[in-house]
């Protein structure tokens, strides 16, 4: 009887652990395939490349992408997506395929801009009408009814009951504009968006939400000294790691490739200086080729990159992501250089954004981080940002600038996110570099032990200055532990025999 | 190394020393607790010396009854001791109760001595030299007003002190007899039990040293001749006069199973205000006699006097100092250069707190429990933090007595 008790109470126990451990979700993570619909990447007369925005938040997601121009939309099976994003910089009316297929489809779809009344009209949607802005007032009308949100500086949230149809409106924003977006079952629309105000960081985390099934994901921030390269006044390069290393920031350097005299002595000073640099606590990251343009081949583009790749592994720098335009991302010729890492810094505007002429598909990312340049007119607004982002400075800058930058965005409340946390592998001929917490991995070989060796070479006055002075209790801290550890298991035997003393004296 | 860094390093250094000594106090008084196990206390004694048991009292009539009750009821020859009652000054009923346990006692050597502001009012110390004078025992054994003490508690001192000619004075254990009233008497019962099993048994051990605790203690009446009777400076007079026996060769042991049971402090307030003046009692016995520390005539004393420099000015400041330099260090206003110490060593430190702290009271029956287990868990960061400023109170208060030349008046704990 006793024994069955004591099987039943195992079987109960083991039946409870199985069903807690069942219900844990425990599929491998598989990418989620987003199209992007558009017509044209901006508004007529603007030079904003609203489609690259669009592009980067969905990139960021972790997600493949399919971005399809209206103008050459073939049918297609859009239930194969698990989200759509749909982008209408232009007034028009909409291709009668589009709308069929857009209204077959019932999983997230993201529309921004224009023509979202058609769409509206098209369903049936009964009542919901979007009137537009006004100067800050927004009108809608349900029914005969017109509803009128007055802007607001904080997040309101109205419920309207019109017929059968229940909906939420948001309204969010303090600009002149009045961004917001309103929900409708599964259709989420964004009226507008900038990049150049907070409508964009709006419109970022909304959609993040929306495509990592509400999620949180943490923004990182992190310092990227841009646009390395071996004729830079490499003495001031080193006091800017120095101060680096000393406020207890890592950071990435953006390294120019470079293929050509690699032995010279300015290479080999160059290079002293960039694993110096590794052994302050920055990574490498191989920044494209200035040689890059519309007639550039991008097999070129990749055997130049590698090249520079090679040189810098043979004198002990391990560049470890792509630092790329957004405009490789949709290059066929590109792909093959895309894919090398799995990790990408892009920048977006600079001359060469994403402007898919045609259709064209873009492979999944592990990381996709934002490089944003750091001056006086953004730097209030750094941390409001919702993307993972490199806060850039050119190598150029001067010592001083560069420390009054670093200094403000600090002041600022910027916390720069450790780049060791940030996994990243760069594959080139043969070449495979991984970085992980503990160390860089060249060919799956450990290089730390190496850095190590070097790092105690290598240490600026600074840090040996600081070594002196520093007290180290490490030998004391194990010592004392040691210690402890034994006094607390003779503590808890006394407690014992006490204990058993104790009853002792109860029963006499 | 700038001077954060160095006050780090004191303060670990200086709660890590005290740590260590600690535990081994716990290890010698859990040591003499395994011998005490095996003392067999005589039934009878051959004789009974004379004792006379003082116990001064200043506007005590919530308790003085039934402390005078119990004495009454010792297990010793009514014949051959006295009690003497100095009720000092007092302004409440204290005079009437104790005459009429007087009246309904008339066949008792109950001696009930009532003073003023002017015979009296002077403090225990002056209240004690009043009784001294009005005593004739051979020995004198002393009990605080909210005292009552067990039936064997004096016999068994006196076997202990007749034992041996050494001991000079010997302590019996104070127990709390309101202990379940709240957590702070809790934290309160389980304090005693461990400065006594720890500090007296540990130190009696080791090095047969032990501190009079001001209740429970029984002492030679020719040696307070010797001294010339009660230092009526100091507020903590049964520090002093351990100190003052040391020096003249004698010892004074630990008898743990000689007990008495008192009323502690319920309220914070009364806690607080009692524990800053024994702190600032103790730091006027250690300052009196730290002229001592480097003469070799006085003996073993210097090891106690070294224990408490150490507590009261070391450790005390040490975590003074290590709380705030955590604070500050959270709050990111200073910068330690320190490396190669981490979060464990607090830890452990914890740790091996609370499993002293068990240790302690496990060998006092019925006290090893599941809930004091949880109270010693959240003392360390409640009640010992309290200790902390008190012992600044103290500290202070002690430099304005000195300052402002303050005479010693009775401070008396509030009774409940």
């Amino acid at each position: 009887m006793c024994k069955n008790y004591i099987v039943k109470k195992f079987l109960c126990f083991f039946t409870v652990i199985i069903i807690i451990f069942g219900s844990i979700n425990v599929n491998a993570k598989e990418n989620k395939r987003i199209a992007i619909l558009y017509d044209s990447y901006n508004e007529y007369g603007s030079e904003e490349n609203k489609l690259s925005s669009i592009v980067n938040i969905v990139l960021s997601s972790g997600s493949v992408l399919d971005i399809l121009k209206v103008s050459d939309y073939d049918d297609r099976d859009l239930s194969s997506y698990d989200s759509l994003v749909v982008l209408y910089n232009e007034t028009c009316k909409l291709p009668g395929n589009i709308m069929v297929d857009l209204s077959k489809y019932n999983r997230n779809i993201i529309w921004i801009g224009k023509n979202f009344n058609e769409f509206v009209e098209y369903n049936n949607i009964v009542g919901i009408k979007y009137e537009g802005t006004l100067k800050g007032k927004v009108f809608l009308k349900s029914g005969n009814r017109r509803y009128s949100i007055e802007k607001e500086p904080e997040i309101s949230k109205f419920k309207v009951d019109a017929g059968n149809i229940k909906s939420e409106f948001k309204y969010l924003g303090t600009g002149s504009e009045t961004p917001f977006f309103i929900r409708y079952k599964n259709t989420n629309y964004f009226p507008y968006f900038s990049y150049n105000d907070m409508s964009y960081n709006i419109l970022r985390k909304q959609m993040g939400k929306i495509l990592n099934n509400d999620l949180p994901k943490e923004e990182k921030r992190y310092l990227l000294i841009d646009r390395v390269y071996p004729f830079m006044d490499l003495k001031e390069f080193v006091d800017k790691v120095d101060f680096l290393h000393d406020n207890g920031i890592t950071f990435y350097c953006s390294v120019m490739p470079v293929y050509d005299n690699t032995k010279f002595d300015a290479m080999k000073r160059f290079a002293e200086v960039l694993k110096y640099a590794q052994d302050k606590g920055g990574r490498m990251v191989l920044h494209y080729s200035d040689l890059f343009g519309e007639n550039i081949p991008g097999d070129r583009v990749d055997y130049m990159m590698a090249a520079g790749q090679k040189n810098y592994v043979d004198y002990g720098v391990y560049p470890l992501a792509l630092d790329i335009p957004e405009a490789f991302l949709c290059k066929d010729d590109y792909k093959n250089l895309v894919t090398k890492s799995d990790t990408i810094f892009t920048t977006k505007y600079e001359k060469y954004s994403v402007i898919a002429s045609k259709n064209c598909s873009i492979d999944s990312f592990k990381n996709v981080i934002e490089k944003v340049n750091i001056n006086d007119n953004n730097i209030e607004n750094l941390e409001q940002l919702n993307c993972n982002t490199a806060l850039t400075i050119s190598s150029d800058l001067s010592l001083e600038a560069f420390k009054k930058m670093v200094t403000s965005a600090i002041k600022k409340n910027i916390l720069f996110n450790d780049v060791s946390y940030l996994d990243m592998s760069l594959n080139f001929n043969g070449i495979s570099l991984k970085s992980s917490r503990e160390s860089i991995f060249l060919n799956d070989k450990s290089v730390f032990e190496k850095i190590n060796v070097e790092n105690e070479n290598n240490k600026s006055k600074s840090d040996k200055k600081a070594d002196k002075n520093s007290v180290d209790l490490t030998n004391t801290n194990k010592a004392i532990l040691k210690v402890t550890f034994f006094i607390c298991g003779l503590f808890v035997i006394i407690t014992l025999i006490s204990f058993r003393i104790d009853k002792k004296k109860y029963f006499k | 190394m700038n001077i954060v860094d160095s006050l780090i390093v004191y303060s670990l250094a200086v709660i890590w020393v005290i740590i260590f000594i600690n535990v081994v106090l716990v290890v010698a008084g859990y040591i003499y607790y395994l011998k005490t196990l095996k003392f067999k206390m005589k039934e009878s004694l051959e004789e009974y010396p004379f004792v006379s048991v003082m116990v001064p009292a200043h506007n005590e009539d919530k308790v003085i009854g039934k402390t005078v009750n119990s004495l009454l009821n010792f297990d010793y020859p009514i014949d051959k001791y006295e009690i003497i009652v100095i009720n000092d000054n007092s302004s409440d009923n204290s005079a009437e109760v104790l005459r009429q346990i007087q009246e309904e006692n008339p066949h008792r050597n109950l001696i009930i001595i009532n003073t003023d502001k002017v015979t009296g009012g002077k403090g225990k110390s002056n209240a004690l030299n009043i009784g001294f004078n009005a005593s004739k025992g051979e020995f004198l054994a002393i009990y605080d007003a909210d005292n009552t003490p067990e039936k064997t508690a004096l016999k068994y001192l006196l076997e202990t002190i007749v034992g041996d000619s050494v001991l000079g004075a010997v302590i019996g254990k104070f127990r709390c007899r309101n202990k379940n009233k709240n957590l702070l008497t809790r934290f309160i019962n389980i304090e005693s039990l461990a400065f006594q099993w720890m500090a007296q048994a540990g130190r009696w051990q080791l090095g047969n040293l032990c501190t009079i605790p001001g209740t429970n203690f029984i002492i030679r009446r020719s040696l307070i001749e010797e001294m010339g009777g009660w230092d009526t400076k100091a507020i903590t007079e049964d520090t002093e006069i351990s100190f003052r026996l040391y020096r003249m060769g004698y010892k004074i042991k630990f008898m743990p199973l000689a007990v008495t049971w008192e009323q502690e402090p319920q309220t914070l307030k009364v806690w607080f205000k009692q524990r800053s003046r024994w702190t600032k009692g103790n730091i006027y016995v250690v300052f009196k006699n730290v002229k001592y520390l480097f003469l070799k005539e006085s003996g073993v004393s210097r090891f106690d006097l070294i224990y408490y420099i150490m507590i009261y000015l070391f450790f005390l400041s040490a975590v003074v100092i290590s709380d705030t330099l955590f604070l500050l260090g959270l709050a990111q206003i200073i910068h330690v250069n320190i490396t190669g110490y981490s979060i464990m060593l607090w830890v452990m430190a914890y740790v091996v707190f609370a499993l002293s702290v068990l240790v302690s009271i496990s060998v006092e029956k019925g006290e090893f429990s599941i809930s004091n287990f949880f109270i010693i868990l959240i003392m360390y960061f409640t009640y010992c933090k309290l200790w902390g400023i008190v012992a600044a109170m103290g500290f202070y208060n002690f430099v304005k007595d000195i300052v402002f030349k303050r005479e010693v008046k009775w401070y008396k704990t509030e009774r409940f």
